[in-house]
């Protein structure tokens, strides 16, 4: 499969997502001016998806944290957006927001929480994941058990996946930027 | 930088990517397509990837039952559709004659509608083979000494073995899963063929000859991980043991069901097991007297109700004496 094993989809699934939200939380809390969480959350995914190997990895969501942090580093050399007091924040900031095991969520409550996620799909998308993700059918089989024609299951497959990765990954709030205005945002103000 | 793309259109392609993908293989434009896409910026990359992994993350719900067994999907009509791993991204091969269709699941619809409620009990004696066709179209076929109590409702189908050995060619109906509680252990189909071996004196026993199952220990939670059991595996339920699938050759598969033609099939089993086996399907009882005699392994497929026939053949081959006296059968140098 072109770009992303299964085997590391999977690994993404159980230890990425269930950090993502956490990863969002402390990214916007700690806005650089030119930098944008959502930017930073890609990156970081292809970081994870492109690594060799994932084995030693034993707290994702750390590991998760070092590289969003490494990415912005990156972005700031390159941006040369450098000044001392940002580098001070970010240095500072990685140390914050370890994981602590209260924290960590349980694969079983995640599961659960995926679960109800595909419960409250709209209905036809319901269905539709019901069927190609419960039972394993294929696309084409959903189609004819649901009577419906294949392109419109392919859209309800790429409308589901839009609605969970947003209520899994921004704990249900959809993307707030639908435009281009990378870099043009004006820095925010924080309190920490 | 000033071509950038916005998040939401990187992410919005991924999905669509991904959905795509998930329909069927891509055709050789639409890999290159997908590669360019992809190589243009490292935010894609990330974007795939974690596309992948949401569709990944739903694939985890074949573990859970929850939202197929609750008020999930209406019945869309007749009850089609095969169940298979599903695990996420699997690339299937359909098998043969396994796609929809199934005039026979139809009809059963039609019966599902009236008396589901109400149980079924279906026993055999020592040495008798039952078939039985289930009003759902699901074949059950009981082996030696065996009970089974069957029941229906609108979104399940129960069965129990109380006792016994069955095979069960599940009539597919993925809105009505198919559970058979032997015990320790509940084993969870859609559209499959298995079988369970409960007695008091072996393991519990599960035996998958097509699709997949699910199992899971009836004393654990609601939510603990199923076992996924797929076409020729078994998995045994040792007391104080972990379950733990094991592959089996398709023709080791034939072999341990050969009891549904009334057959008994040995390979490379002890002549102690073998007549422990025989021991199942009649009143006679072969005994071994001589524990070296008892380890001697023997090979071959053998009439299930006629143990006397057995040891006549293994006297023969392997140099024994054969006598019986009452209702035991005596194996010896």
């Amino acid at each position: 499969m072109t770009g992303v094993s299964d085997d590391r989809a999977l690994w993404l699934a159980r230890n990425a997502l269930p950090h993502e939200h956490a990863l969002r939380s402390w990214l916007t809390a700690h806005k650089v001016r030119g930098i944008e969480p959502d930017d930073v959350v890609q990156e970081t995914f292809a970081i994870l998806a492109g690594l060799e190997s994932v084995d030693a990895i034993r707290h994702p969501k750390a590991y998760m944290f070092k590289i969003a942090h490494s990415v912005i580093m990156a972005q700031i050399r390159r941006a040369q957006i450098v000044s001392i007091s940002t580098i001070d924040d970010i240095n500072q900031l990685t140390d914050e927001d370890h994981p602590s095991p209260e924290t960590e969520v349980s694969d079983r409550q995640e599961l659960q929480r995926v679960a109800d996620a595909i419960d409250n799909l709209p209905p036809r998308c319901r269905d539709v994941f019901i069927f190609r993700k419960l039972h394993g059918l294929s696309q084409r089989e959903v189609a004819s058990q649901m009577g419906i024609n294949e392109g419109i299951v392919e859209k309800e497959i790429y409308r589901g996946l839009k609605i969970l990765a947003a209520v899994i990954g921004r704990r249900g709030k959809p993307s707030r930027r639908a435009s281009n205005l990378e870099g043009a945002r004006p820095a925010r103000k924080r309190d920490t | 930088m000033s071509q950038r793309k916005s998040y939401t259109a990187i992410d919005d392609a991924a999905f669509s990517w991904v959905a795509r993908i998930d329909r069927a293989p891509l055709s050789p434009s639409e890999s290159s397509e997908l590669e360019a896409w992809l190589s243009g910026d490292i935010r894609c990359e990330g974007a795939f990837a974690r596309a992948r992994a949401v569709m990944a993350l739903a694939g985890r719900i074949g573990v859970l039952s929850p939202v197929a067994t609750g008020q999930g999907a209406e019945p869309f009509g007749a009850p089609v559709g095969i169940l298979r791993s599903s695990k996420p991204n699997r690339r299937w091969a359909l098998a043969a004659g396994g796609s929809i269709a199934a005039s026979l699941a139809v009809a059963a619809l039609g019966l599902q509608l009236k008396a589901w409620t109400e149980a079924q009990h279906y026993e055999t004696g020592r040495g008798e083979v039952r078939r039985v066709t289930l009003a759902d179209g699901t074949v059950v076929t009981l082996n030696t000494a065996t009970k089974v109590v069957v029941k229906f409702s609108k979104s399940e189908r129960n069965i129990h073995l109380v006792e016994g050995e069955a095979l069960f060619d599940v009539a597919k109906n993925p809105l009505r899963p198919f559970l058979v509680d032997a015990g320790r252990l509940r084993v969870r189909a859609v559209g499959t063929s298995f079988s369970v071996l409960r007695l008091p004196s072996r393991p519990t026993q599960v035996l998958v000859r097509e699709g997949v199952v699910e199992i899971t220990e009836s004393s654990s939670d609601a939510l603990s991980q199923p076992i996924r059991l797929a076409a020729n595996e078994q998995a045994f339920a040792r007391p104080r043991a972990p379950i733990i699938p094991s592959a089996l050759a398709p023709e080791a598969v034939v072999r341990n069901l050969s009891w549904q033609h009334g057959m008994l099939s040995f390979e490379g089993t002890s002549l102690q097991e073998a007549a422990e086996e025989f021991s199942r399907y009649s009143d006679k009882q072969i005994t071994v007297d001589d524990p070296n005699v008892a380890n001697e392994t023997i090979t071959g497929l053998f009439s299930a109700t006629n143990p006397a026939g057995f040891a006549h053949s293994v006297a023969l081959s392997l140099n024994l004496n054969t006598w019986t006296e009452g209702n035991t059968i005596h194996l010896s140098r």
